[in-house]
């Protein structure tokens, strides 16, 4: 299993707020999940939780055979660095830097030099169709791009699990489509273990495997998109 | 009610962000008040002096270097006009086994409190010769009461006298040199001193003083100088003046540093809340509100800041009240008063008009950009950056242009007194230039540092460069804050090590005698009676003496002039290894020399002031009639800073002046001697003559004593530049890193380890430093070099220019600065909560 969750339970507020109750989730290489709920159901805890963003108050989270929580601090960043790709719904990239600089941020921070890594940053771009807008600052590009360029990021470090959250929570519906479908191929042409949260049950679509949080709990999992798209 | 509406609450949001803005105008109003209460309690002491030593007189009769015959007393109280004629003399001394030096302040019982103030706190005045009075602090500190007898040890030896009284010391004669002082009748002065003479006669009159002044001209011989006593003042008044300027100058830059803060505040305010500007205009809120919002969000600030800082400028005004602010010249080698340090309060309304005008202006900048925003800008966030780099190509221009015109101005101006605050304006125009270039200097950074960071410091260097060289108008303000901290701070230790390297070099050139023994006199500079001949011979034929180099000290008048002359027997003078502190000409005792072809150097203010140079000639007329003597060079080290001194060969003056006295021996011991023992058998056997004996020690003590009020008003602006770089350049890294926060969580989120954030936010603070020292060390030095030697060659000593030492120092202290205020950001930064941070707006 690329994802394992056992009986995982987190809260907020010193326990006010209970965001997930005794999870259990297994998820296998090449998945393409997508987590659904409503606001505030825990879909972006259990997504923090997989990358390692934060530390459960009670059960295991498993990724790629670590146990997550016996990390250290420096070690669970390692670990993230060269193993999850992040995709986050507000873009998070670096405005001093252009759309390469950023993509190829991932394995400068691993001690990489440019000039070792400008090659895949600029093959991950073409791959996301910016080969024009290579040396753009963010501010110079519109949302679709951004993210086009957040996923390029989320690829450089050839990381097997990708996480995305939200990722067209901030884009019109024919960029979200074209993302999707950009994710769709990567996980399939790479054999890329994927975990998108999001709302849209059009986005949800994409997947291969939908699992649907209710206050905290898994309410309902569906394996097969065409049901979804039915009901 | 806008504000009230989104302003007040992004401030309380931002909390931390808008306690650190007020901090930086707390800072400068602290600094606007304090400044100003040093220089007014400078003027307190300047003034009170005169009022304790000259009391309620109208003219002042003032001594030259030998003193007033007292037997002209009678034939000034003959004068027309003239009520009273109360004489002084005045001079050092100790008590028998103590080592602080006193006062000893020689006056009529019979008169003296009818010009001059005493307030009688035990016993009675004194009625004649053998009683003395005391301040409440001396006899306090050396348990000292009324009736006591007292062993006195002046110049000639001991003398006894008994405590009559004790004064409160909080006014009048008491209160000078800080109540170490002895007041005594003039016969038991006499004798400490070993001369009867006077240094002033304070005159009251009845009414015409110009007339009683030109009628003491006619029976007063042409040395002594008849004014107004507070022509005393003259000299330090000049001084005060220049200094008044630099003081303001180091005000107002503090005071900019603070509002250079709310101008970053205001700016990544306006930032953040483009989304909400955007809002608020596409909902009919018109520019002008805008601009106001954000102006008044800036006056709120420097306000709430400015009213805190003058209540933390009284709190250090009253925490400093034993400082010693005493005025930086004391040319009349008489005692001083000193004035507590006291809040100038009629500068604090000032001073909260300052800080909050400061910081409306400081906000307007922002406020107007925010004014202009189109709500469809909202969303590109970086255009204030592109606006800031496509004007870079004007700042450029302008700070050249302000820098060649200022360069052009210095070299061009003469280097006089009437010229000395146009020329520092000129140099701090410059440093206005320097802030306009600094924003261009990191732009143009952009290409270089990145990579060459990158490749030092792997990702943190690279992230590090890139926020400081792309996104400069964030970084901009305080990077010229710290540049104009670092300029200010190397002027003040530039300033400091001058006056200690000008010491240290007269100690190790000049000051090499093991003993003096030197003529009695109100200072050790200012010998009164010269010395025996029978000593000279004693001590020439001592075997412990290995040599005696003999110098007269005296001046010469000539209608306004007075020359102070020091003659000195410059074969065993340099046979010794002794030299002059030369400044200008070629290093050439050879022509002074030349008896025949009289030759002088010259050293004082006026060396500057008549801009008198190598190869001049001054015409003195001499006992030989009208003398030409050749300028060949000035040196450093003035007897009176306001007067012109002229240093010769003993040769030349004993056959211009037809005169063999001497005042100074200066005395080298052969190497087995003991110099303490030497000492005491020359005071046991000159016990008889009007001569002192002092140790190396002792001229240093006193050489040292003259400088305290300078470098310690200097020292405690240098401190308090380091406190505000560190506080400035803290408030600055924390806004930055709070302001980044959601950048810094990202890279996190990517693997970042924390070490690497921590490494990452240091290093940005060293390279905004480094890039601020690349215009603060030329900038620092040239204004050190220029500013320091300009004011030091005016009080007639030597600026030993700036040393790389020095220079390393101040910089070792700037890195420590940054390495400390951007340590606690940093590990802020590093310990971040992740999912908080990326949650930040």
């Amino acid at each position: 299993m690329t994802v394992q969750l056992h009986n995982v339970s987190h809260e907020y507020n010193y326990g006010k707020v209970q965001a997930l109750r005794g999870i259990n989730l297994d998820i296998r290489a090449g998945q393409f999940v997508a987590i659904m709920g409503a606001s505030g159901s825990g879909k972006s805890t259990l997504l923090h939780l997989i990358a390692g963003l934060t530390q459960p108050r009670d059960g295991d989270v498993i990724v790629l055979g670590h146990h997550l929580g016996k990390l250290s601090d420096n070690d669970l960043t390692l670990f993230r660095r060269r193993n999850i790709g992040l995709i986050f719904q507000a873009f998070n990239l670096l405005p001093t830097m252009t759309a390469l600089e950023n993509v190829m941020l991932p394995l400068i921070i691993d001690g990489k030099s440019k000039r070792e890594i400008r090659a895949r940053g600029e093959h991950l771009l073409r791959l996301v169709q910016l080969t024009d807008r290579m040396d753009h600052r963010p501010d110079e590009l519109s949302g679709g791009q951004q993210q086009r360029v957040a996923i390029a990021r989320a690829l450089m470090n050839e990381a097997p699990v990708l996480l995305a959250d939200e990722p067209t929570g901030n884009l019109d519906s024919k960029s979200g489509e074209d993302i999707l479908y950009l994710l769709r191929e990567l996980v399939e042409r790479e054999n890329r273990t994927m975990v998108m949260v999001t709302h849209d049950p059009r986005a949800a679509a994409y997947a291969d495997r939908i699992i649907t949080l209710s206050d905290g709990q898994i309410s309902e999992e569906l394996g097969i998109v065409a049901e979804v798209m039915v009901s | 009610m806008i504000f009230q509406w989104t302003g007040w609450r992004h401030l309380r949001h931002h909390w931390i962000r808008t306690v650190l803005s007020i901090l930086g105008i707390v800072m400068g109003v602290t600094a606007f008040t304090f400044v100003p209460s040093i220089s007014r309690t400078m003027r307190s002491s300047a003034s009170i002096t005169l009022d304790d030593i000259a009391g309620r007189a109208d003219i002042e009769i003032r001594a030259d270097q030998n003193g007033i015959d007292p037997a002209l007393v009678e034939s000034v109280r003959d004068v027309e006009g003239v009520e009273l004629a109360v004489p002084l003399s005045n001079g050092i001394g100790r008590l028998a086994e103590d080592h602080d030096l006193l006062v000893f302040f020689g006056i009529d019982p019979a008169i003296d409190r009818q010009v001059r103030t005493y307030k009688l706190t035990e016993g009675d005045f004194i009625a004649g010769a053998g009683e003395v009075l005391l301040p409440r602090t001396l006899a306090d500190d050396k348990d000292i009461s009324v009736g006591d007898r007292l062993t006195l040890g002046g110049f000639t030896g001991s003398h006894e006298a008994v405590v009559s009284g004790i004064l409160d010391d909080s006014a009048g004669v008491a209160r000078l040199n800080g109540g170490y002082l002895i007041v005594m009748g003039l016969s038991d002065a006499y004798q400490l001193r070993g001369a009867e003479s006077l240094d002033s006669i304070a005159i009251v009159t009845g009414g015409d003083t110009a007339r009683v002044k030109d009628s003491l001209a006619t029976v007063m011989p042409d040395e002594v100088e008849i004014g107004d006593p507070s022509g005393r003042n003259r000299a330090a008044e000049q001084l005060l003046d220049a200094l008044d300027i630099q003081m303001s100058m180091i005000n107002l830059l503090v005071l900019a540093l603070g509002a250079m803060l709310i101008y970053n505040t205001m700016s990544v305010s306006v930032t953040q809340r483009r989304k909400e500007i955007g809002v608020l205009r596409s909902m009919g809120v018109s520019r002008r509100q805008i601009q106001r919002m954000f102006v008044m969000e800036a006056g709120a600030l420097g306000a709430i800041g400015s009213a805190l800082g003058i209540v933390l400028g009284i709190i250090v005004v009253y925490a400093s009240r034993n400082l010693p602010v005493l005025p930086p010249s004391n040319t009349a080698n008489l005692p001083q008063s000193t004035a507590q340090l006291d809040v100038a309060y009629g500068v604090l309304p000032i001073a909260f008009m300052a800080g909050t005008l400061t910081s409306v202006v400081a906000g307007y900048l922002p406020a107007r950009y925010a004014s202009r925003l189109e709500p469809v800008e909202s969303m590109r966030l970086s255009q204030a950056e592109r606006d800031f780099v496509s004007h870079s190509r004007q700042r450029i221009v302008i700070g050249l242009v302000i820098v060649l015109v200022s360069l052009v101005g210095v070299f061009s101006l003469p280097r006089t007194l009437e010229y000395f605050a146009i020329n520092t304006n000129l140099i701090y125009l410059m440093l206005g230039a320097a802030i306009a270039l600094f924003g261009p200097a990191l732009i143009g950074l952009g290409r270089i540092l990145p990579p060459v960071m990158n490749r030092l410091f792997g990702a943190p260097g690279l992230i590090a460069a890139d926020n400081l060289t792309k996104r400069p108008r964030r970084v901009v303000v305080t990077g010229a804050m710290l540049m104009v901290g670092l300029w200010m701070a190397l002027l003040a230790t530039g300033s400091n090590f001058g006056y200690t390297a000008f010491m240290e070099e007269w100690q190790a050139n000049e000051n090499i005698w093991d003993l003096t023994v030197m003529g009695a006199g109100t200072s050790y500079f200012t010998p009164i009676v010269s010395i025996p001949p029978e000593v000279i011979e004693d001590a020439n034929t001592r075997p412990e003496v290995a040599a005696a180099v003999m110098e007269r000290y005296t001046t010469h008048t000539e209608g306004e002039t007075t020359y102070y002359i020091r003659a000195i027997d410059f074969n065993a003078y340099l046979a010794k290894g002794a030299r002059l502190i030369w400044n200008e000409g070629e290093e050439d005792y050879t022509a002074l020399q030349n008896a025949d072809k009289p030759s002088v150097v010259v050293t004082g203010m006026s060396v500057v002031i008549d801009g008198i140079t190598t190869g001049a000639t001054i015409t003195v007329n001499t006992p030989s009639g009208e003398v030409d003597f050749v300028v060949v060079g000035t040196v450093y080290g003035a007897l009176a800073p306001d007067q012109l001194t002229l240093v010769m060969d003993l040769g030349t003056y004993r056959q211009v002046w037809h005169d063999n006295r001497v005042d100074r021996l200066m005395i080298a011991l052969e190497p087995e001697a003991s110099t303490a023992e030497v000492r005491r058998d020359m005071q046991r056997d000159y016990a008889v003559y009007s001569v002192a004996i002092v140790d190396n020690a002792d001229m240093q003590a006193a050489f040292i004593e003259r400088f305290n009020s300078i470098t310690s008003v200097s020292r405690l602006m240098t401190a308090l530049l380091v406190v505000i770089l560190i506080g400035g350049l803290t408030s600055t890294m924390f806004i930055l890193v709070y302001d980044r926060r959601r950048d810094l969580g990202m890279l996190r989120a990517l693997g970042m380890v924390r070490r690497q954030i921590v490494s990452s936010v240091i290093l940005e603070a060293l390279l905004l430093v480094g890039v601020a020292v690349l215009f603060a060390v030329p900038g620092g030095i040239f204004t050190v070099t220029y500013n320091s030697s300009f004011v030091h060659d005016m009080i007639g000593i030597k600026y030993a220019g700036v040393q790389a030492n020095h220079v390393l120092m101040t910089l070792v202290v700037v890195l420590v600065v940054a390495l400390v205020a951007s340590f606690t950001p940093a590990r802020t930064a590093g310990r971040m909560d992740v999912l908080q941070a990326l949650r930040y707006e």
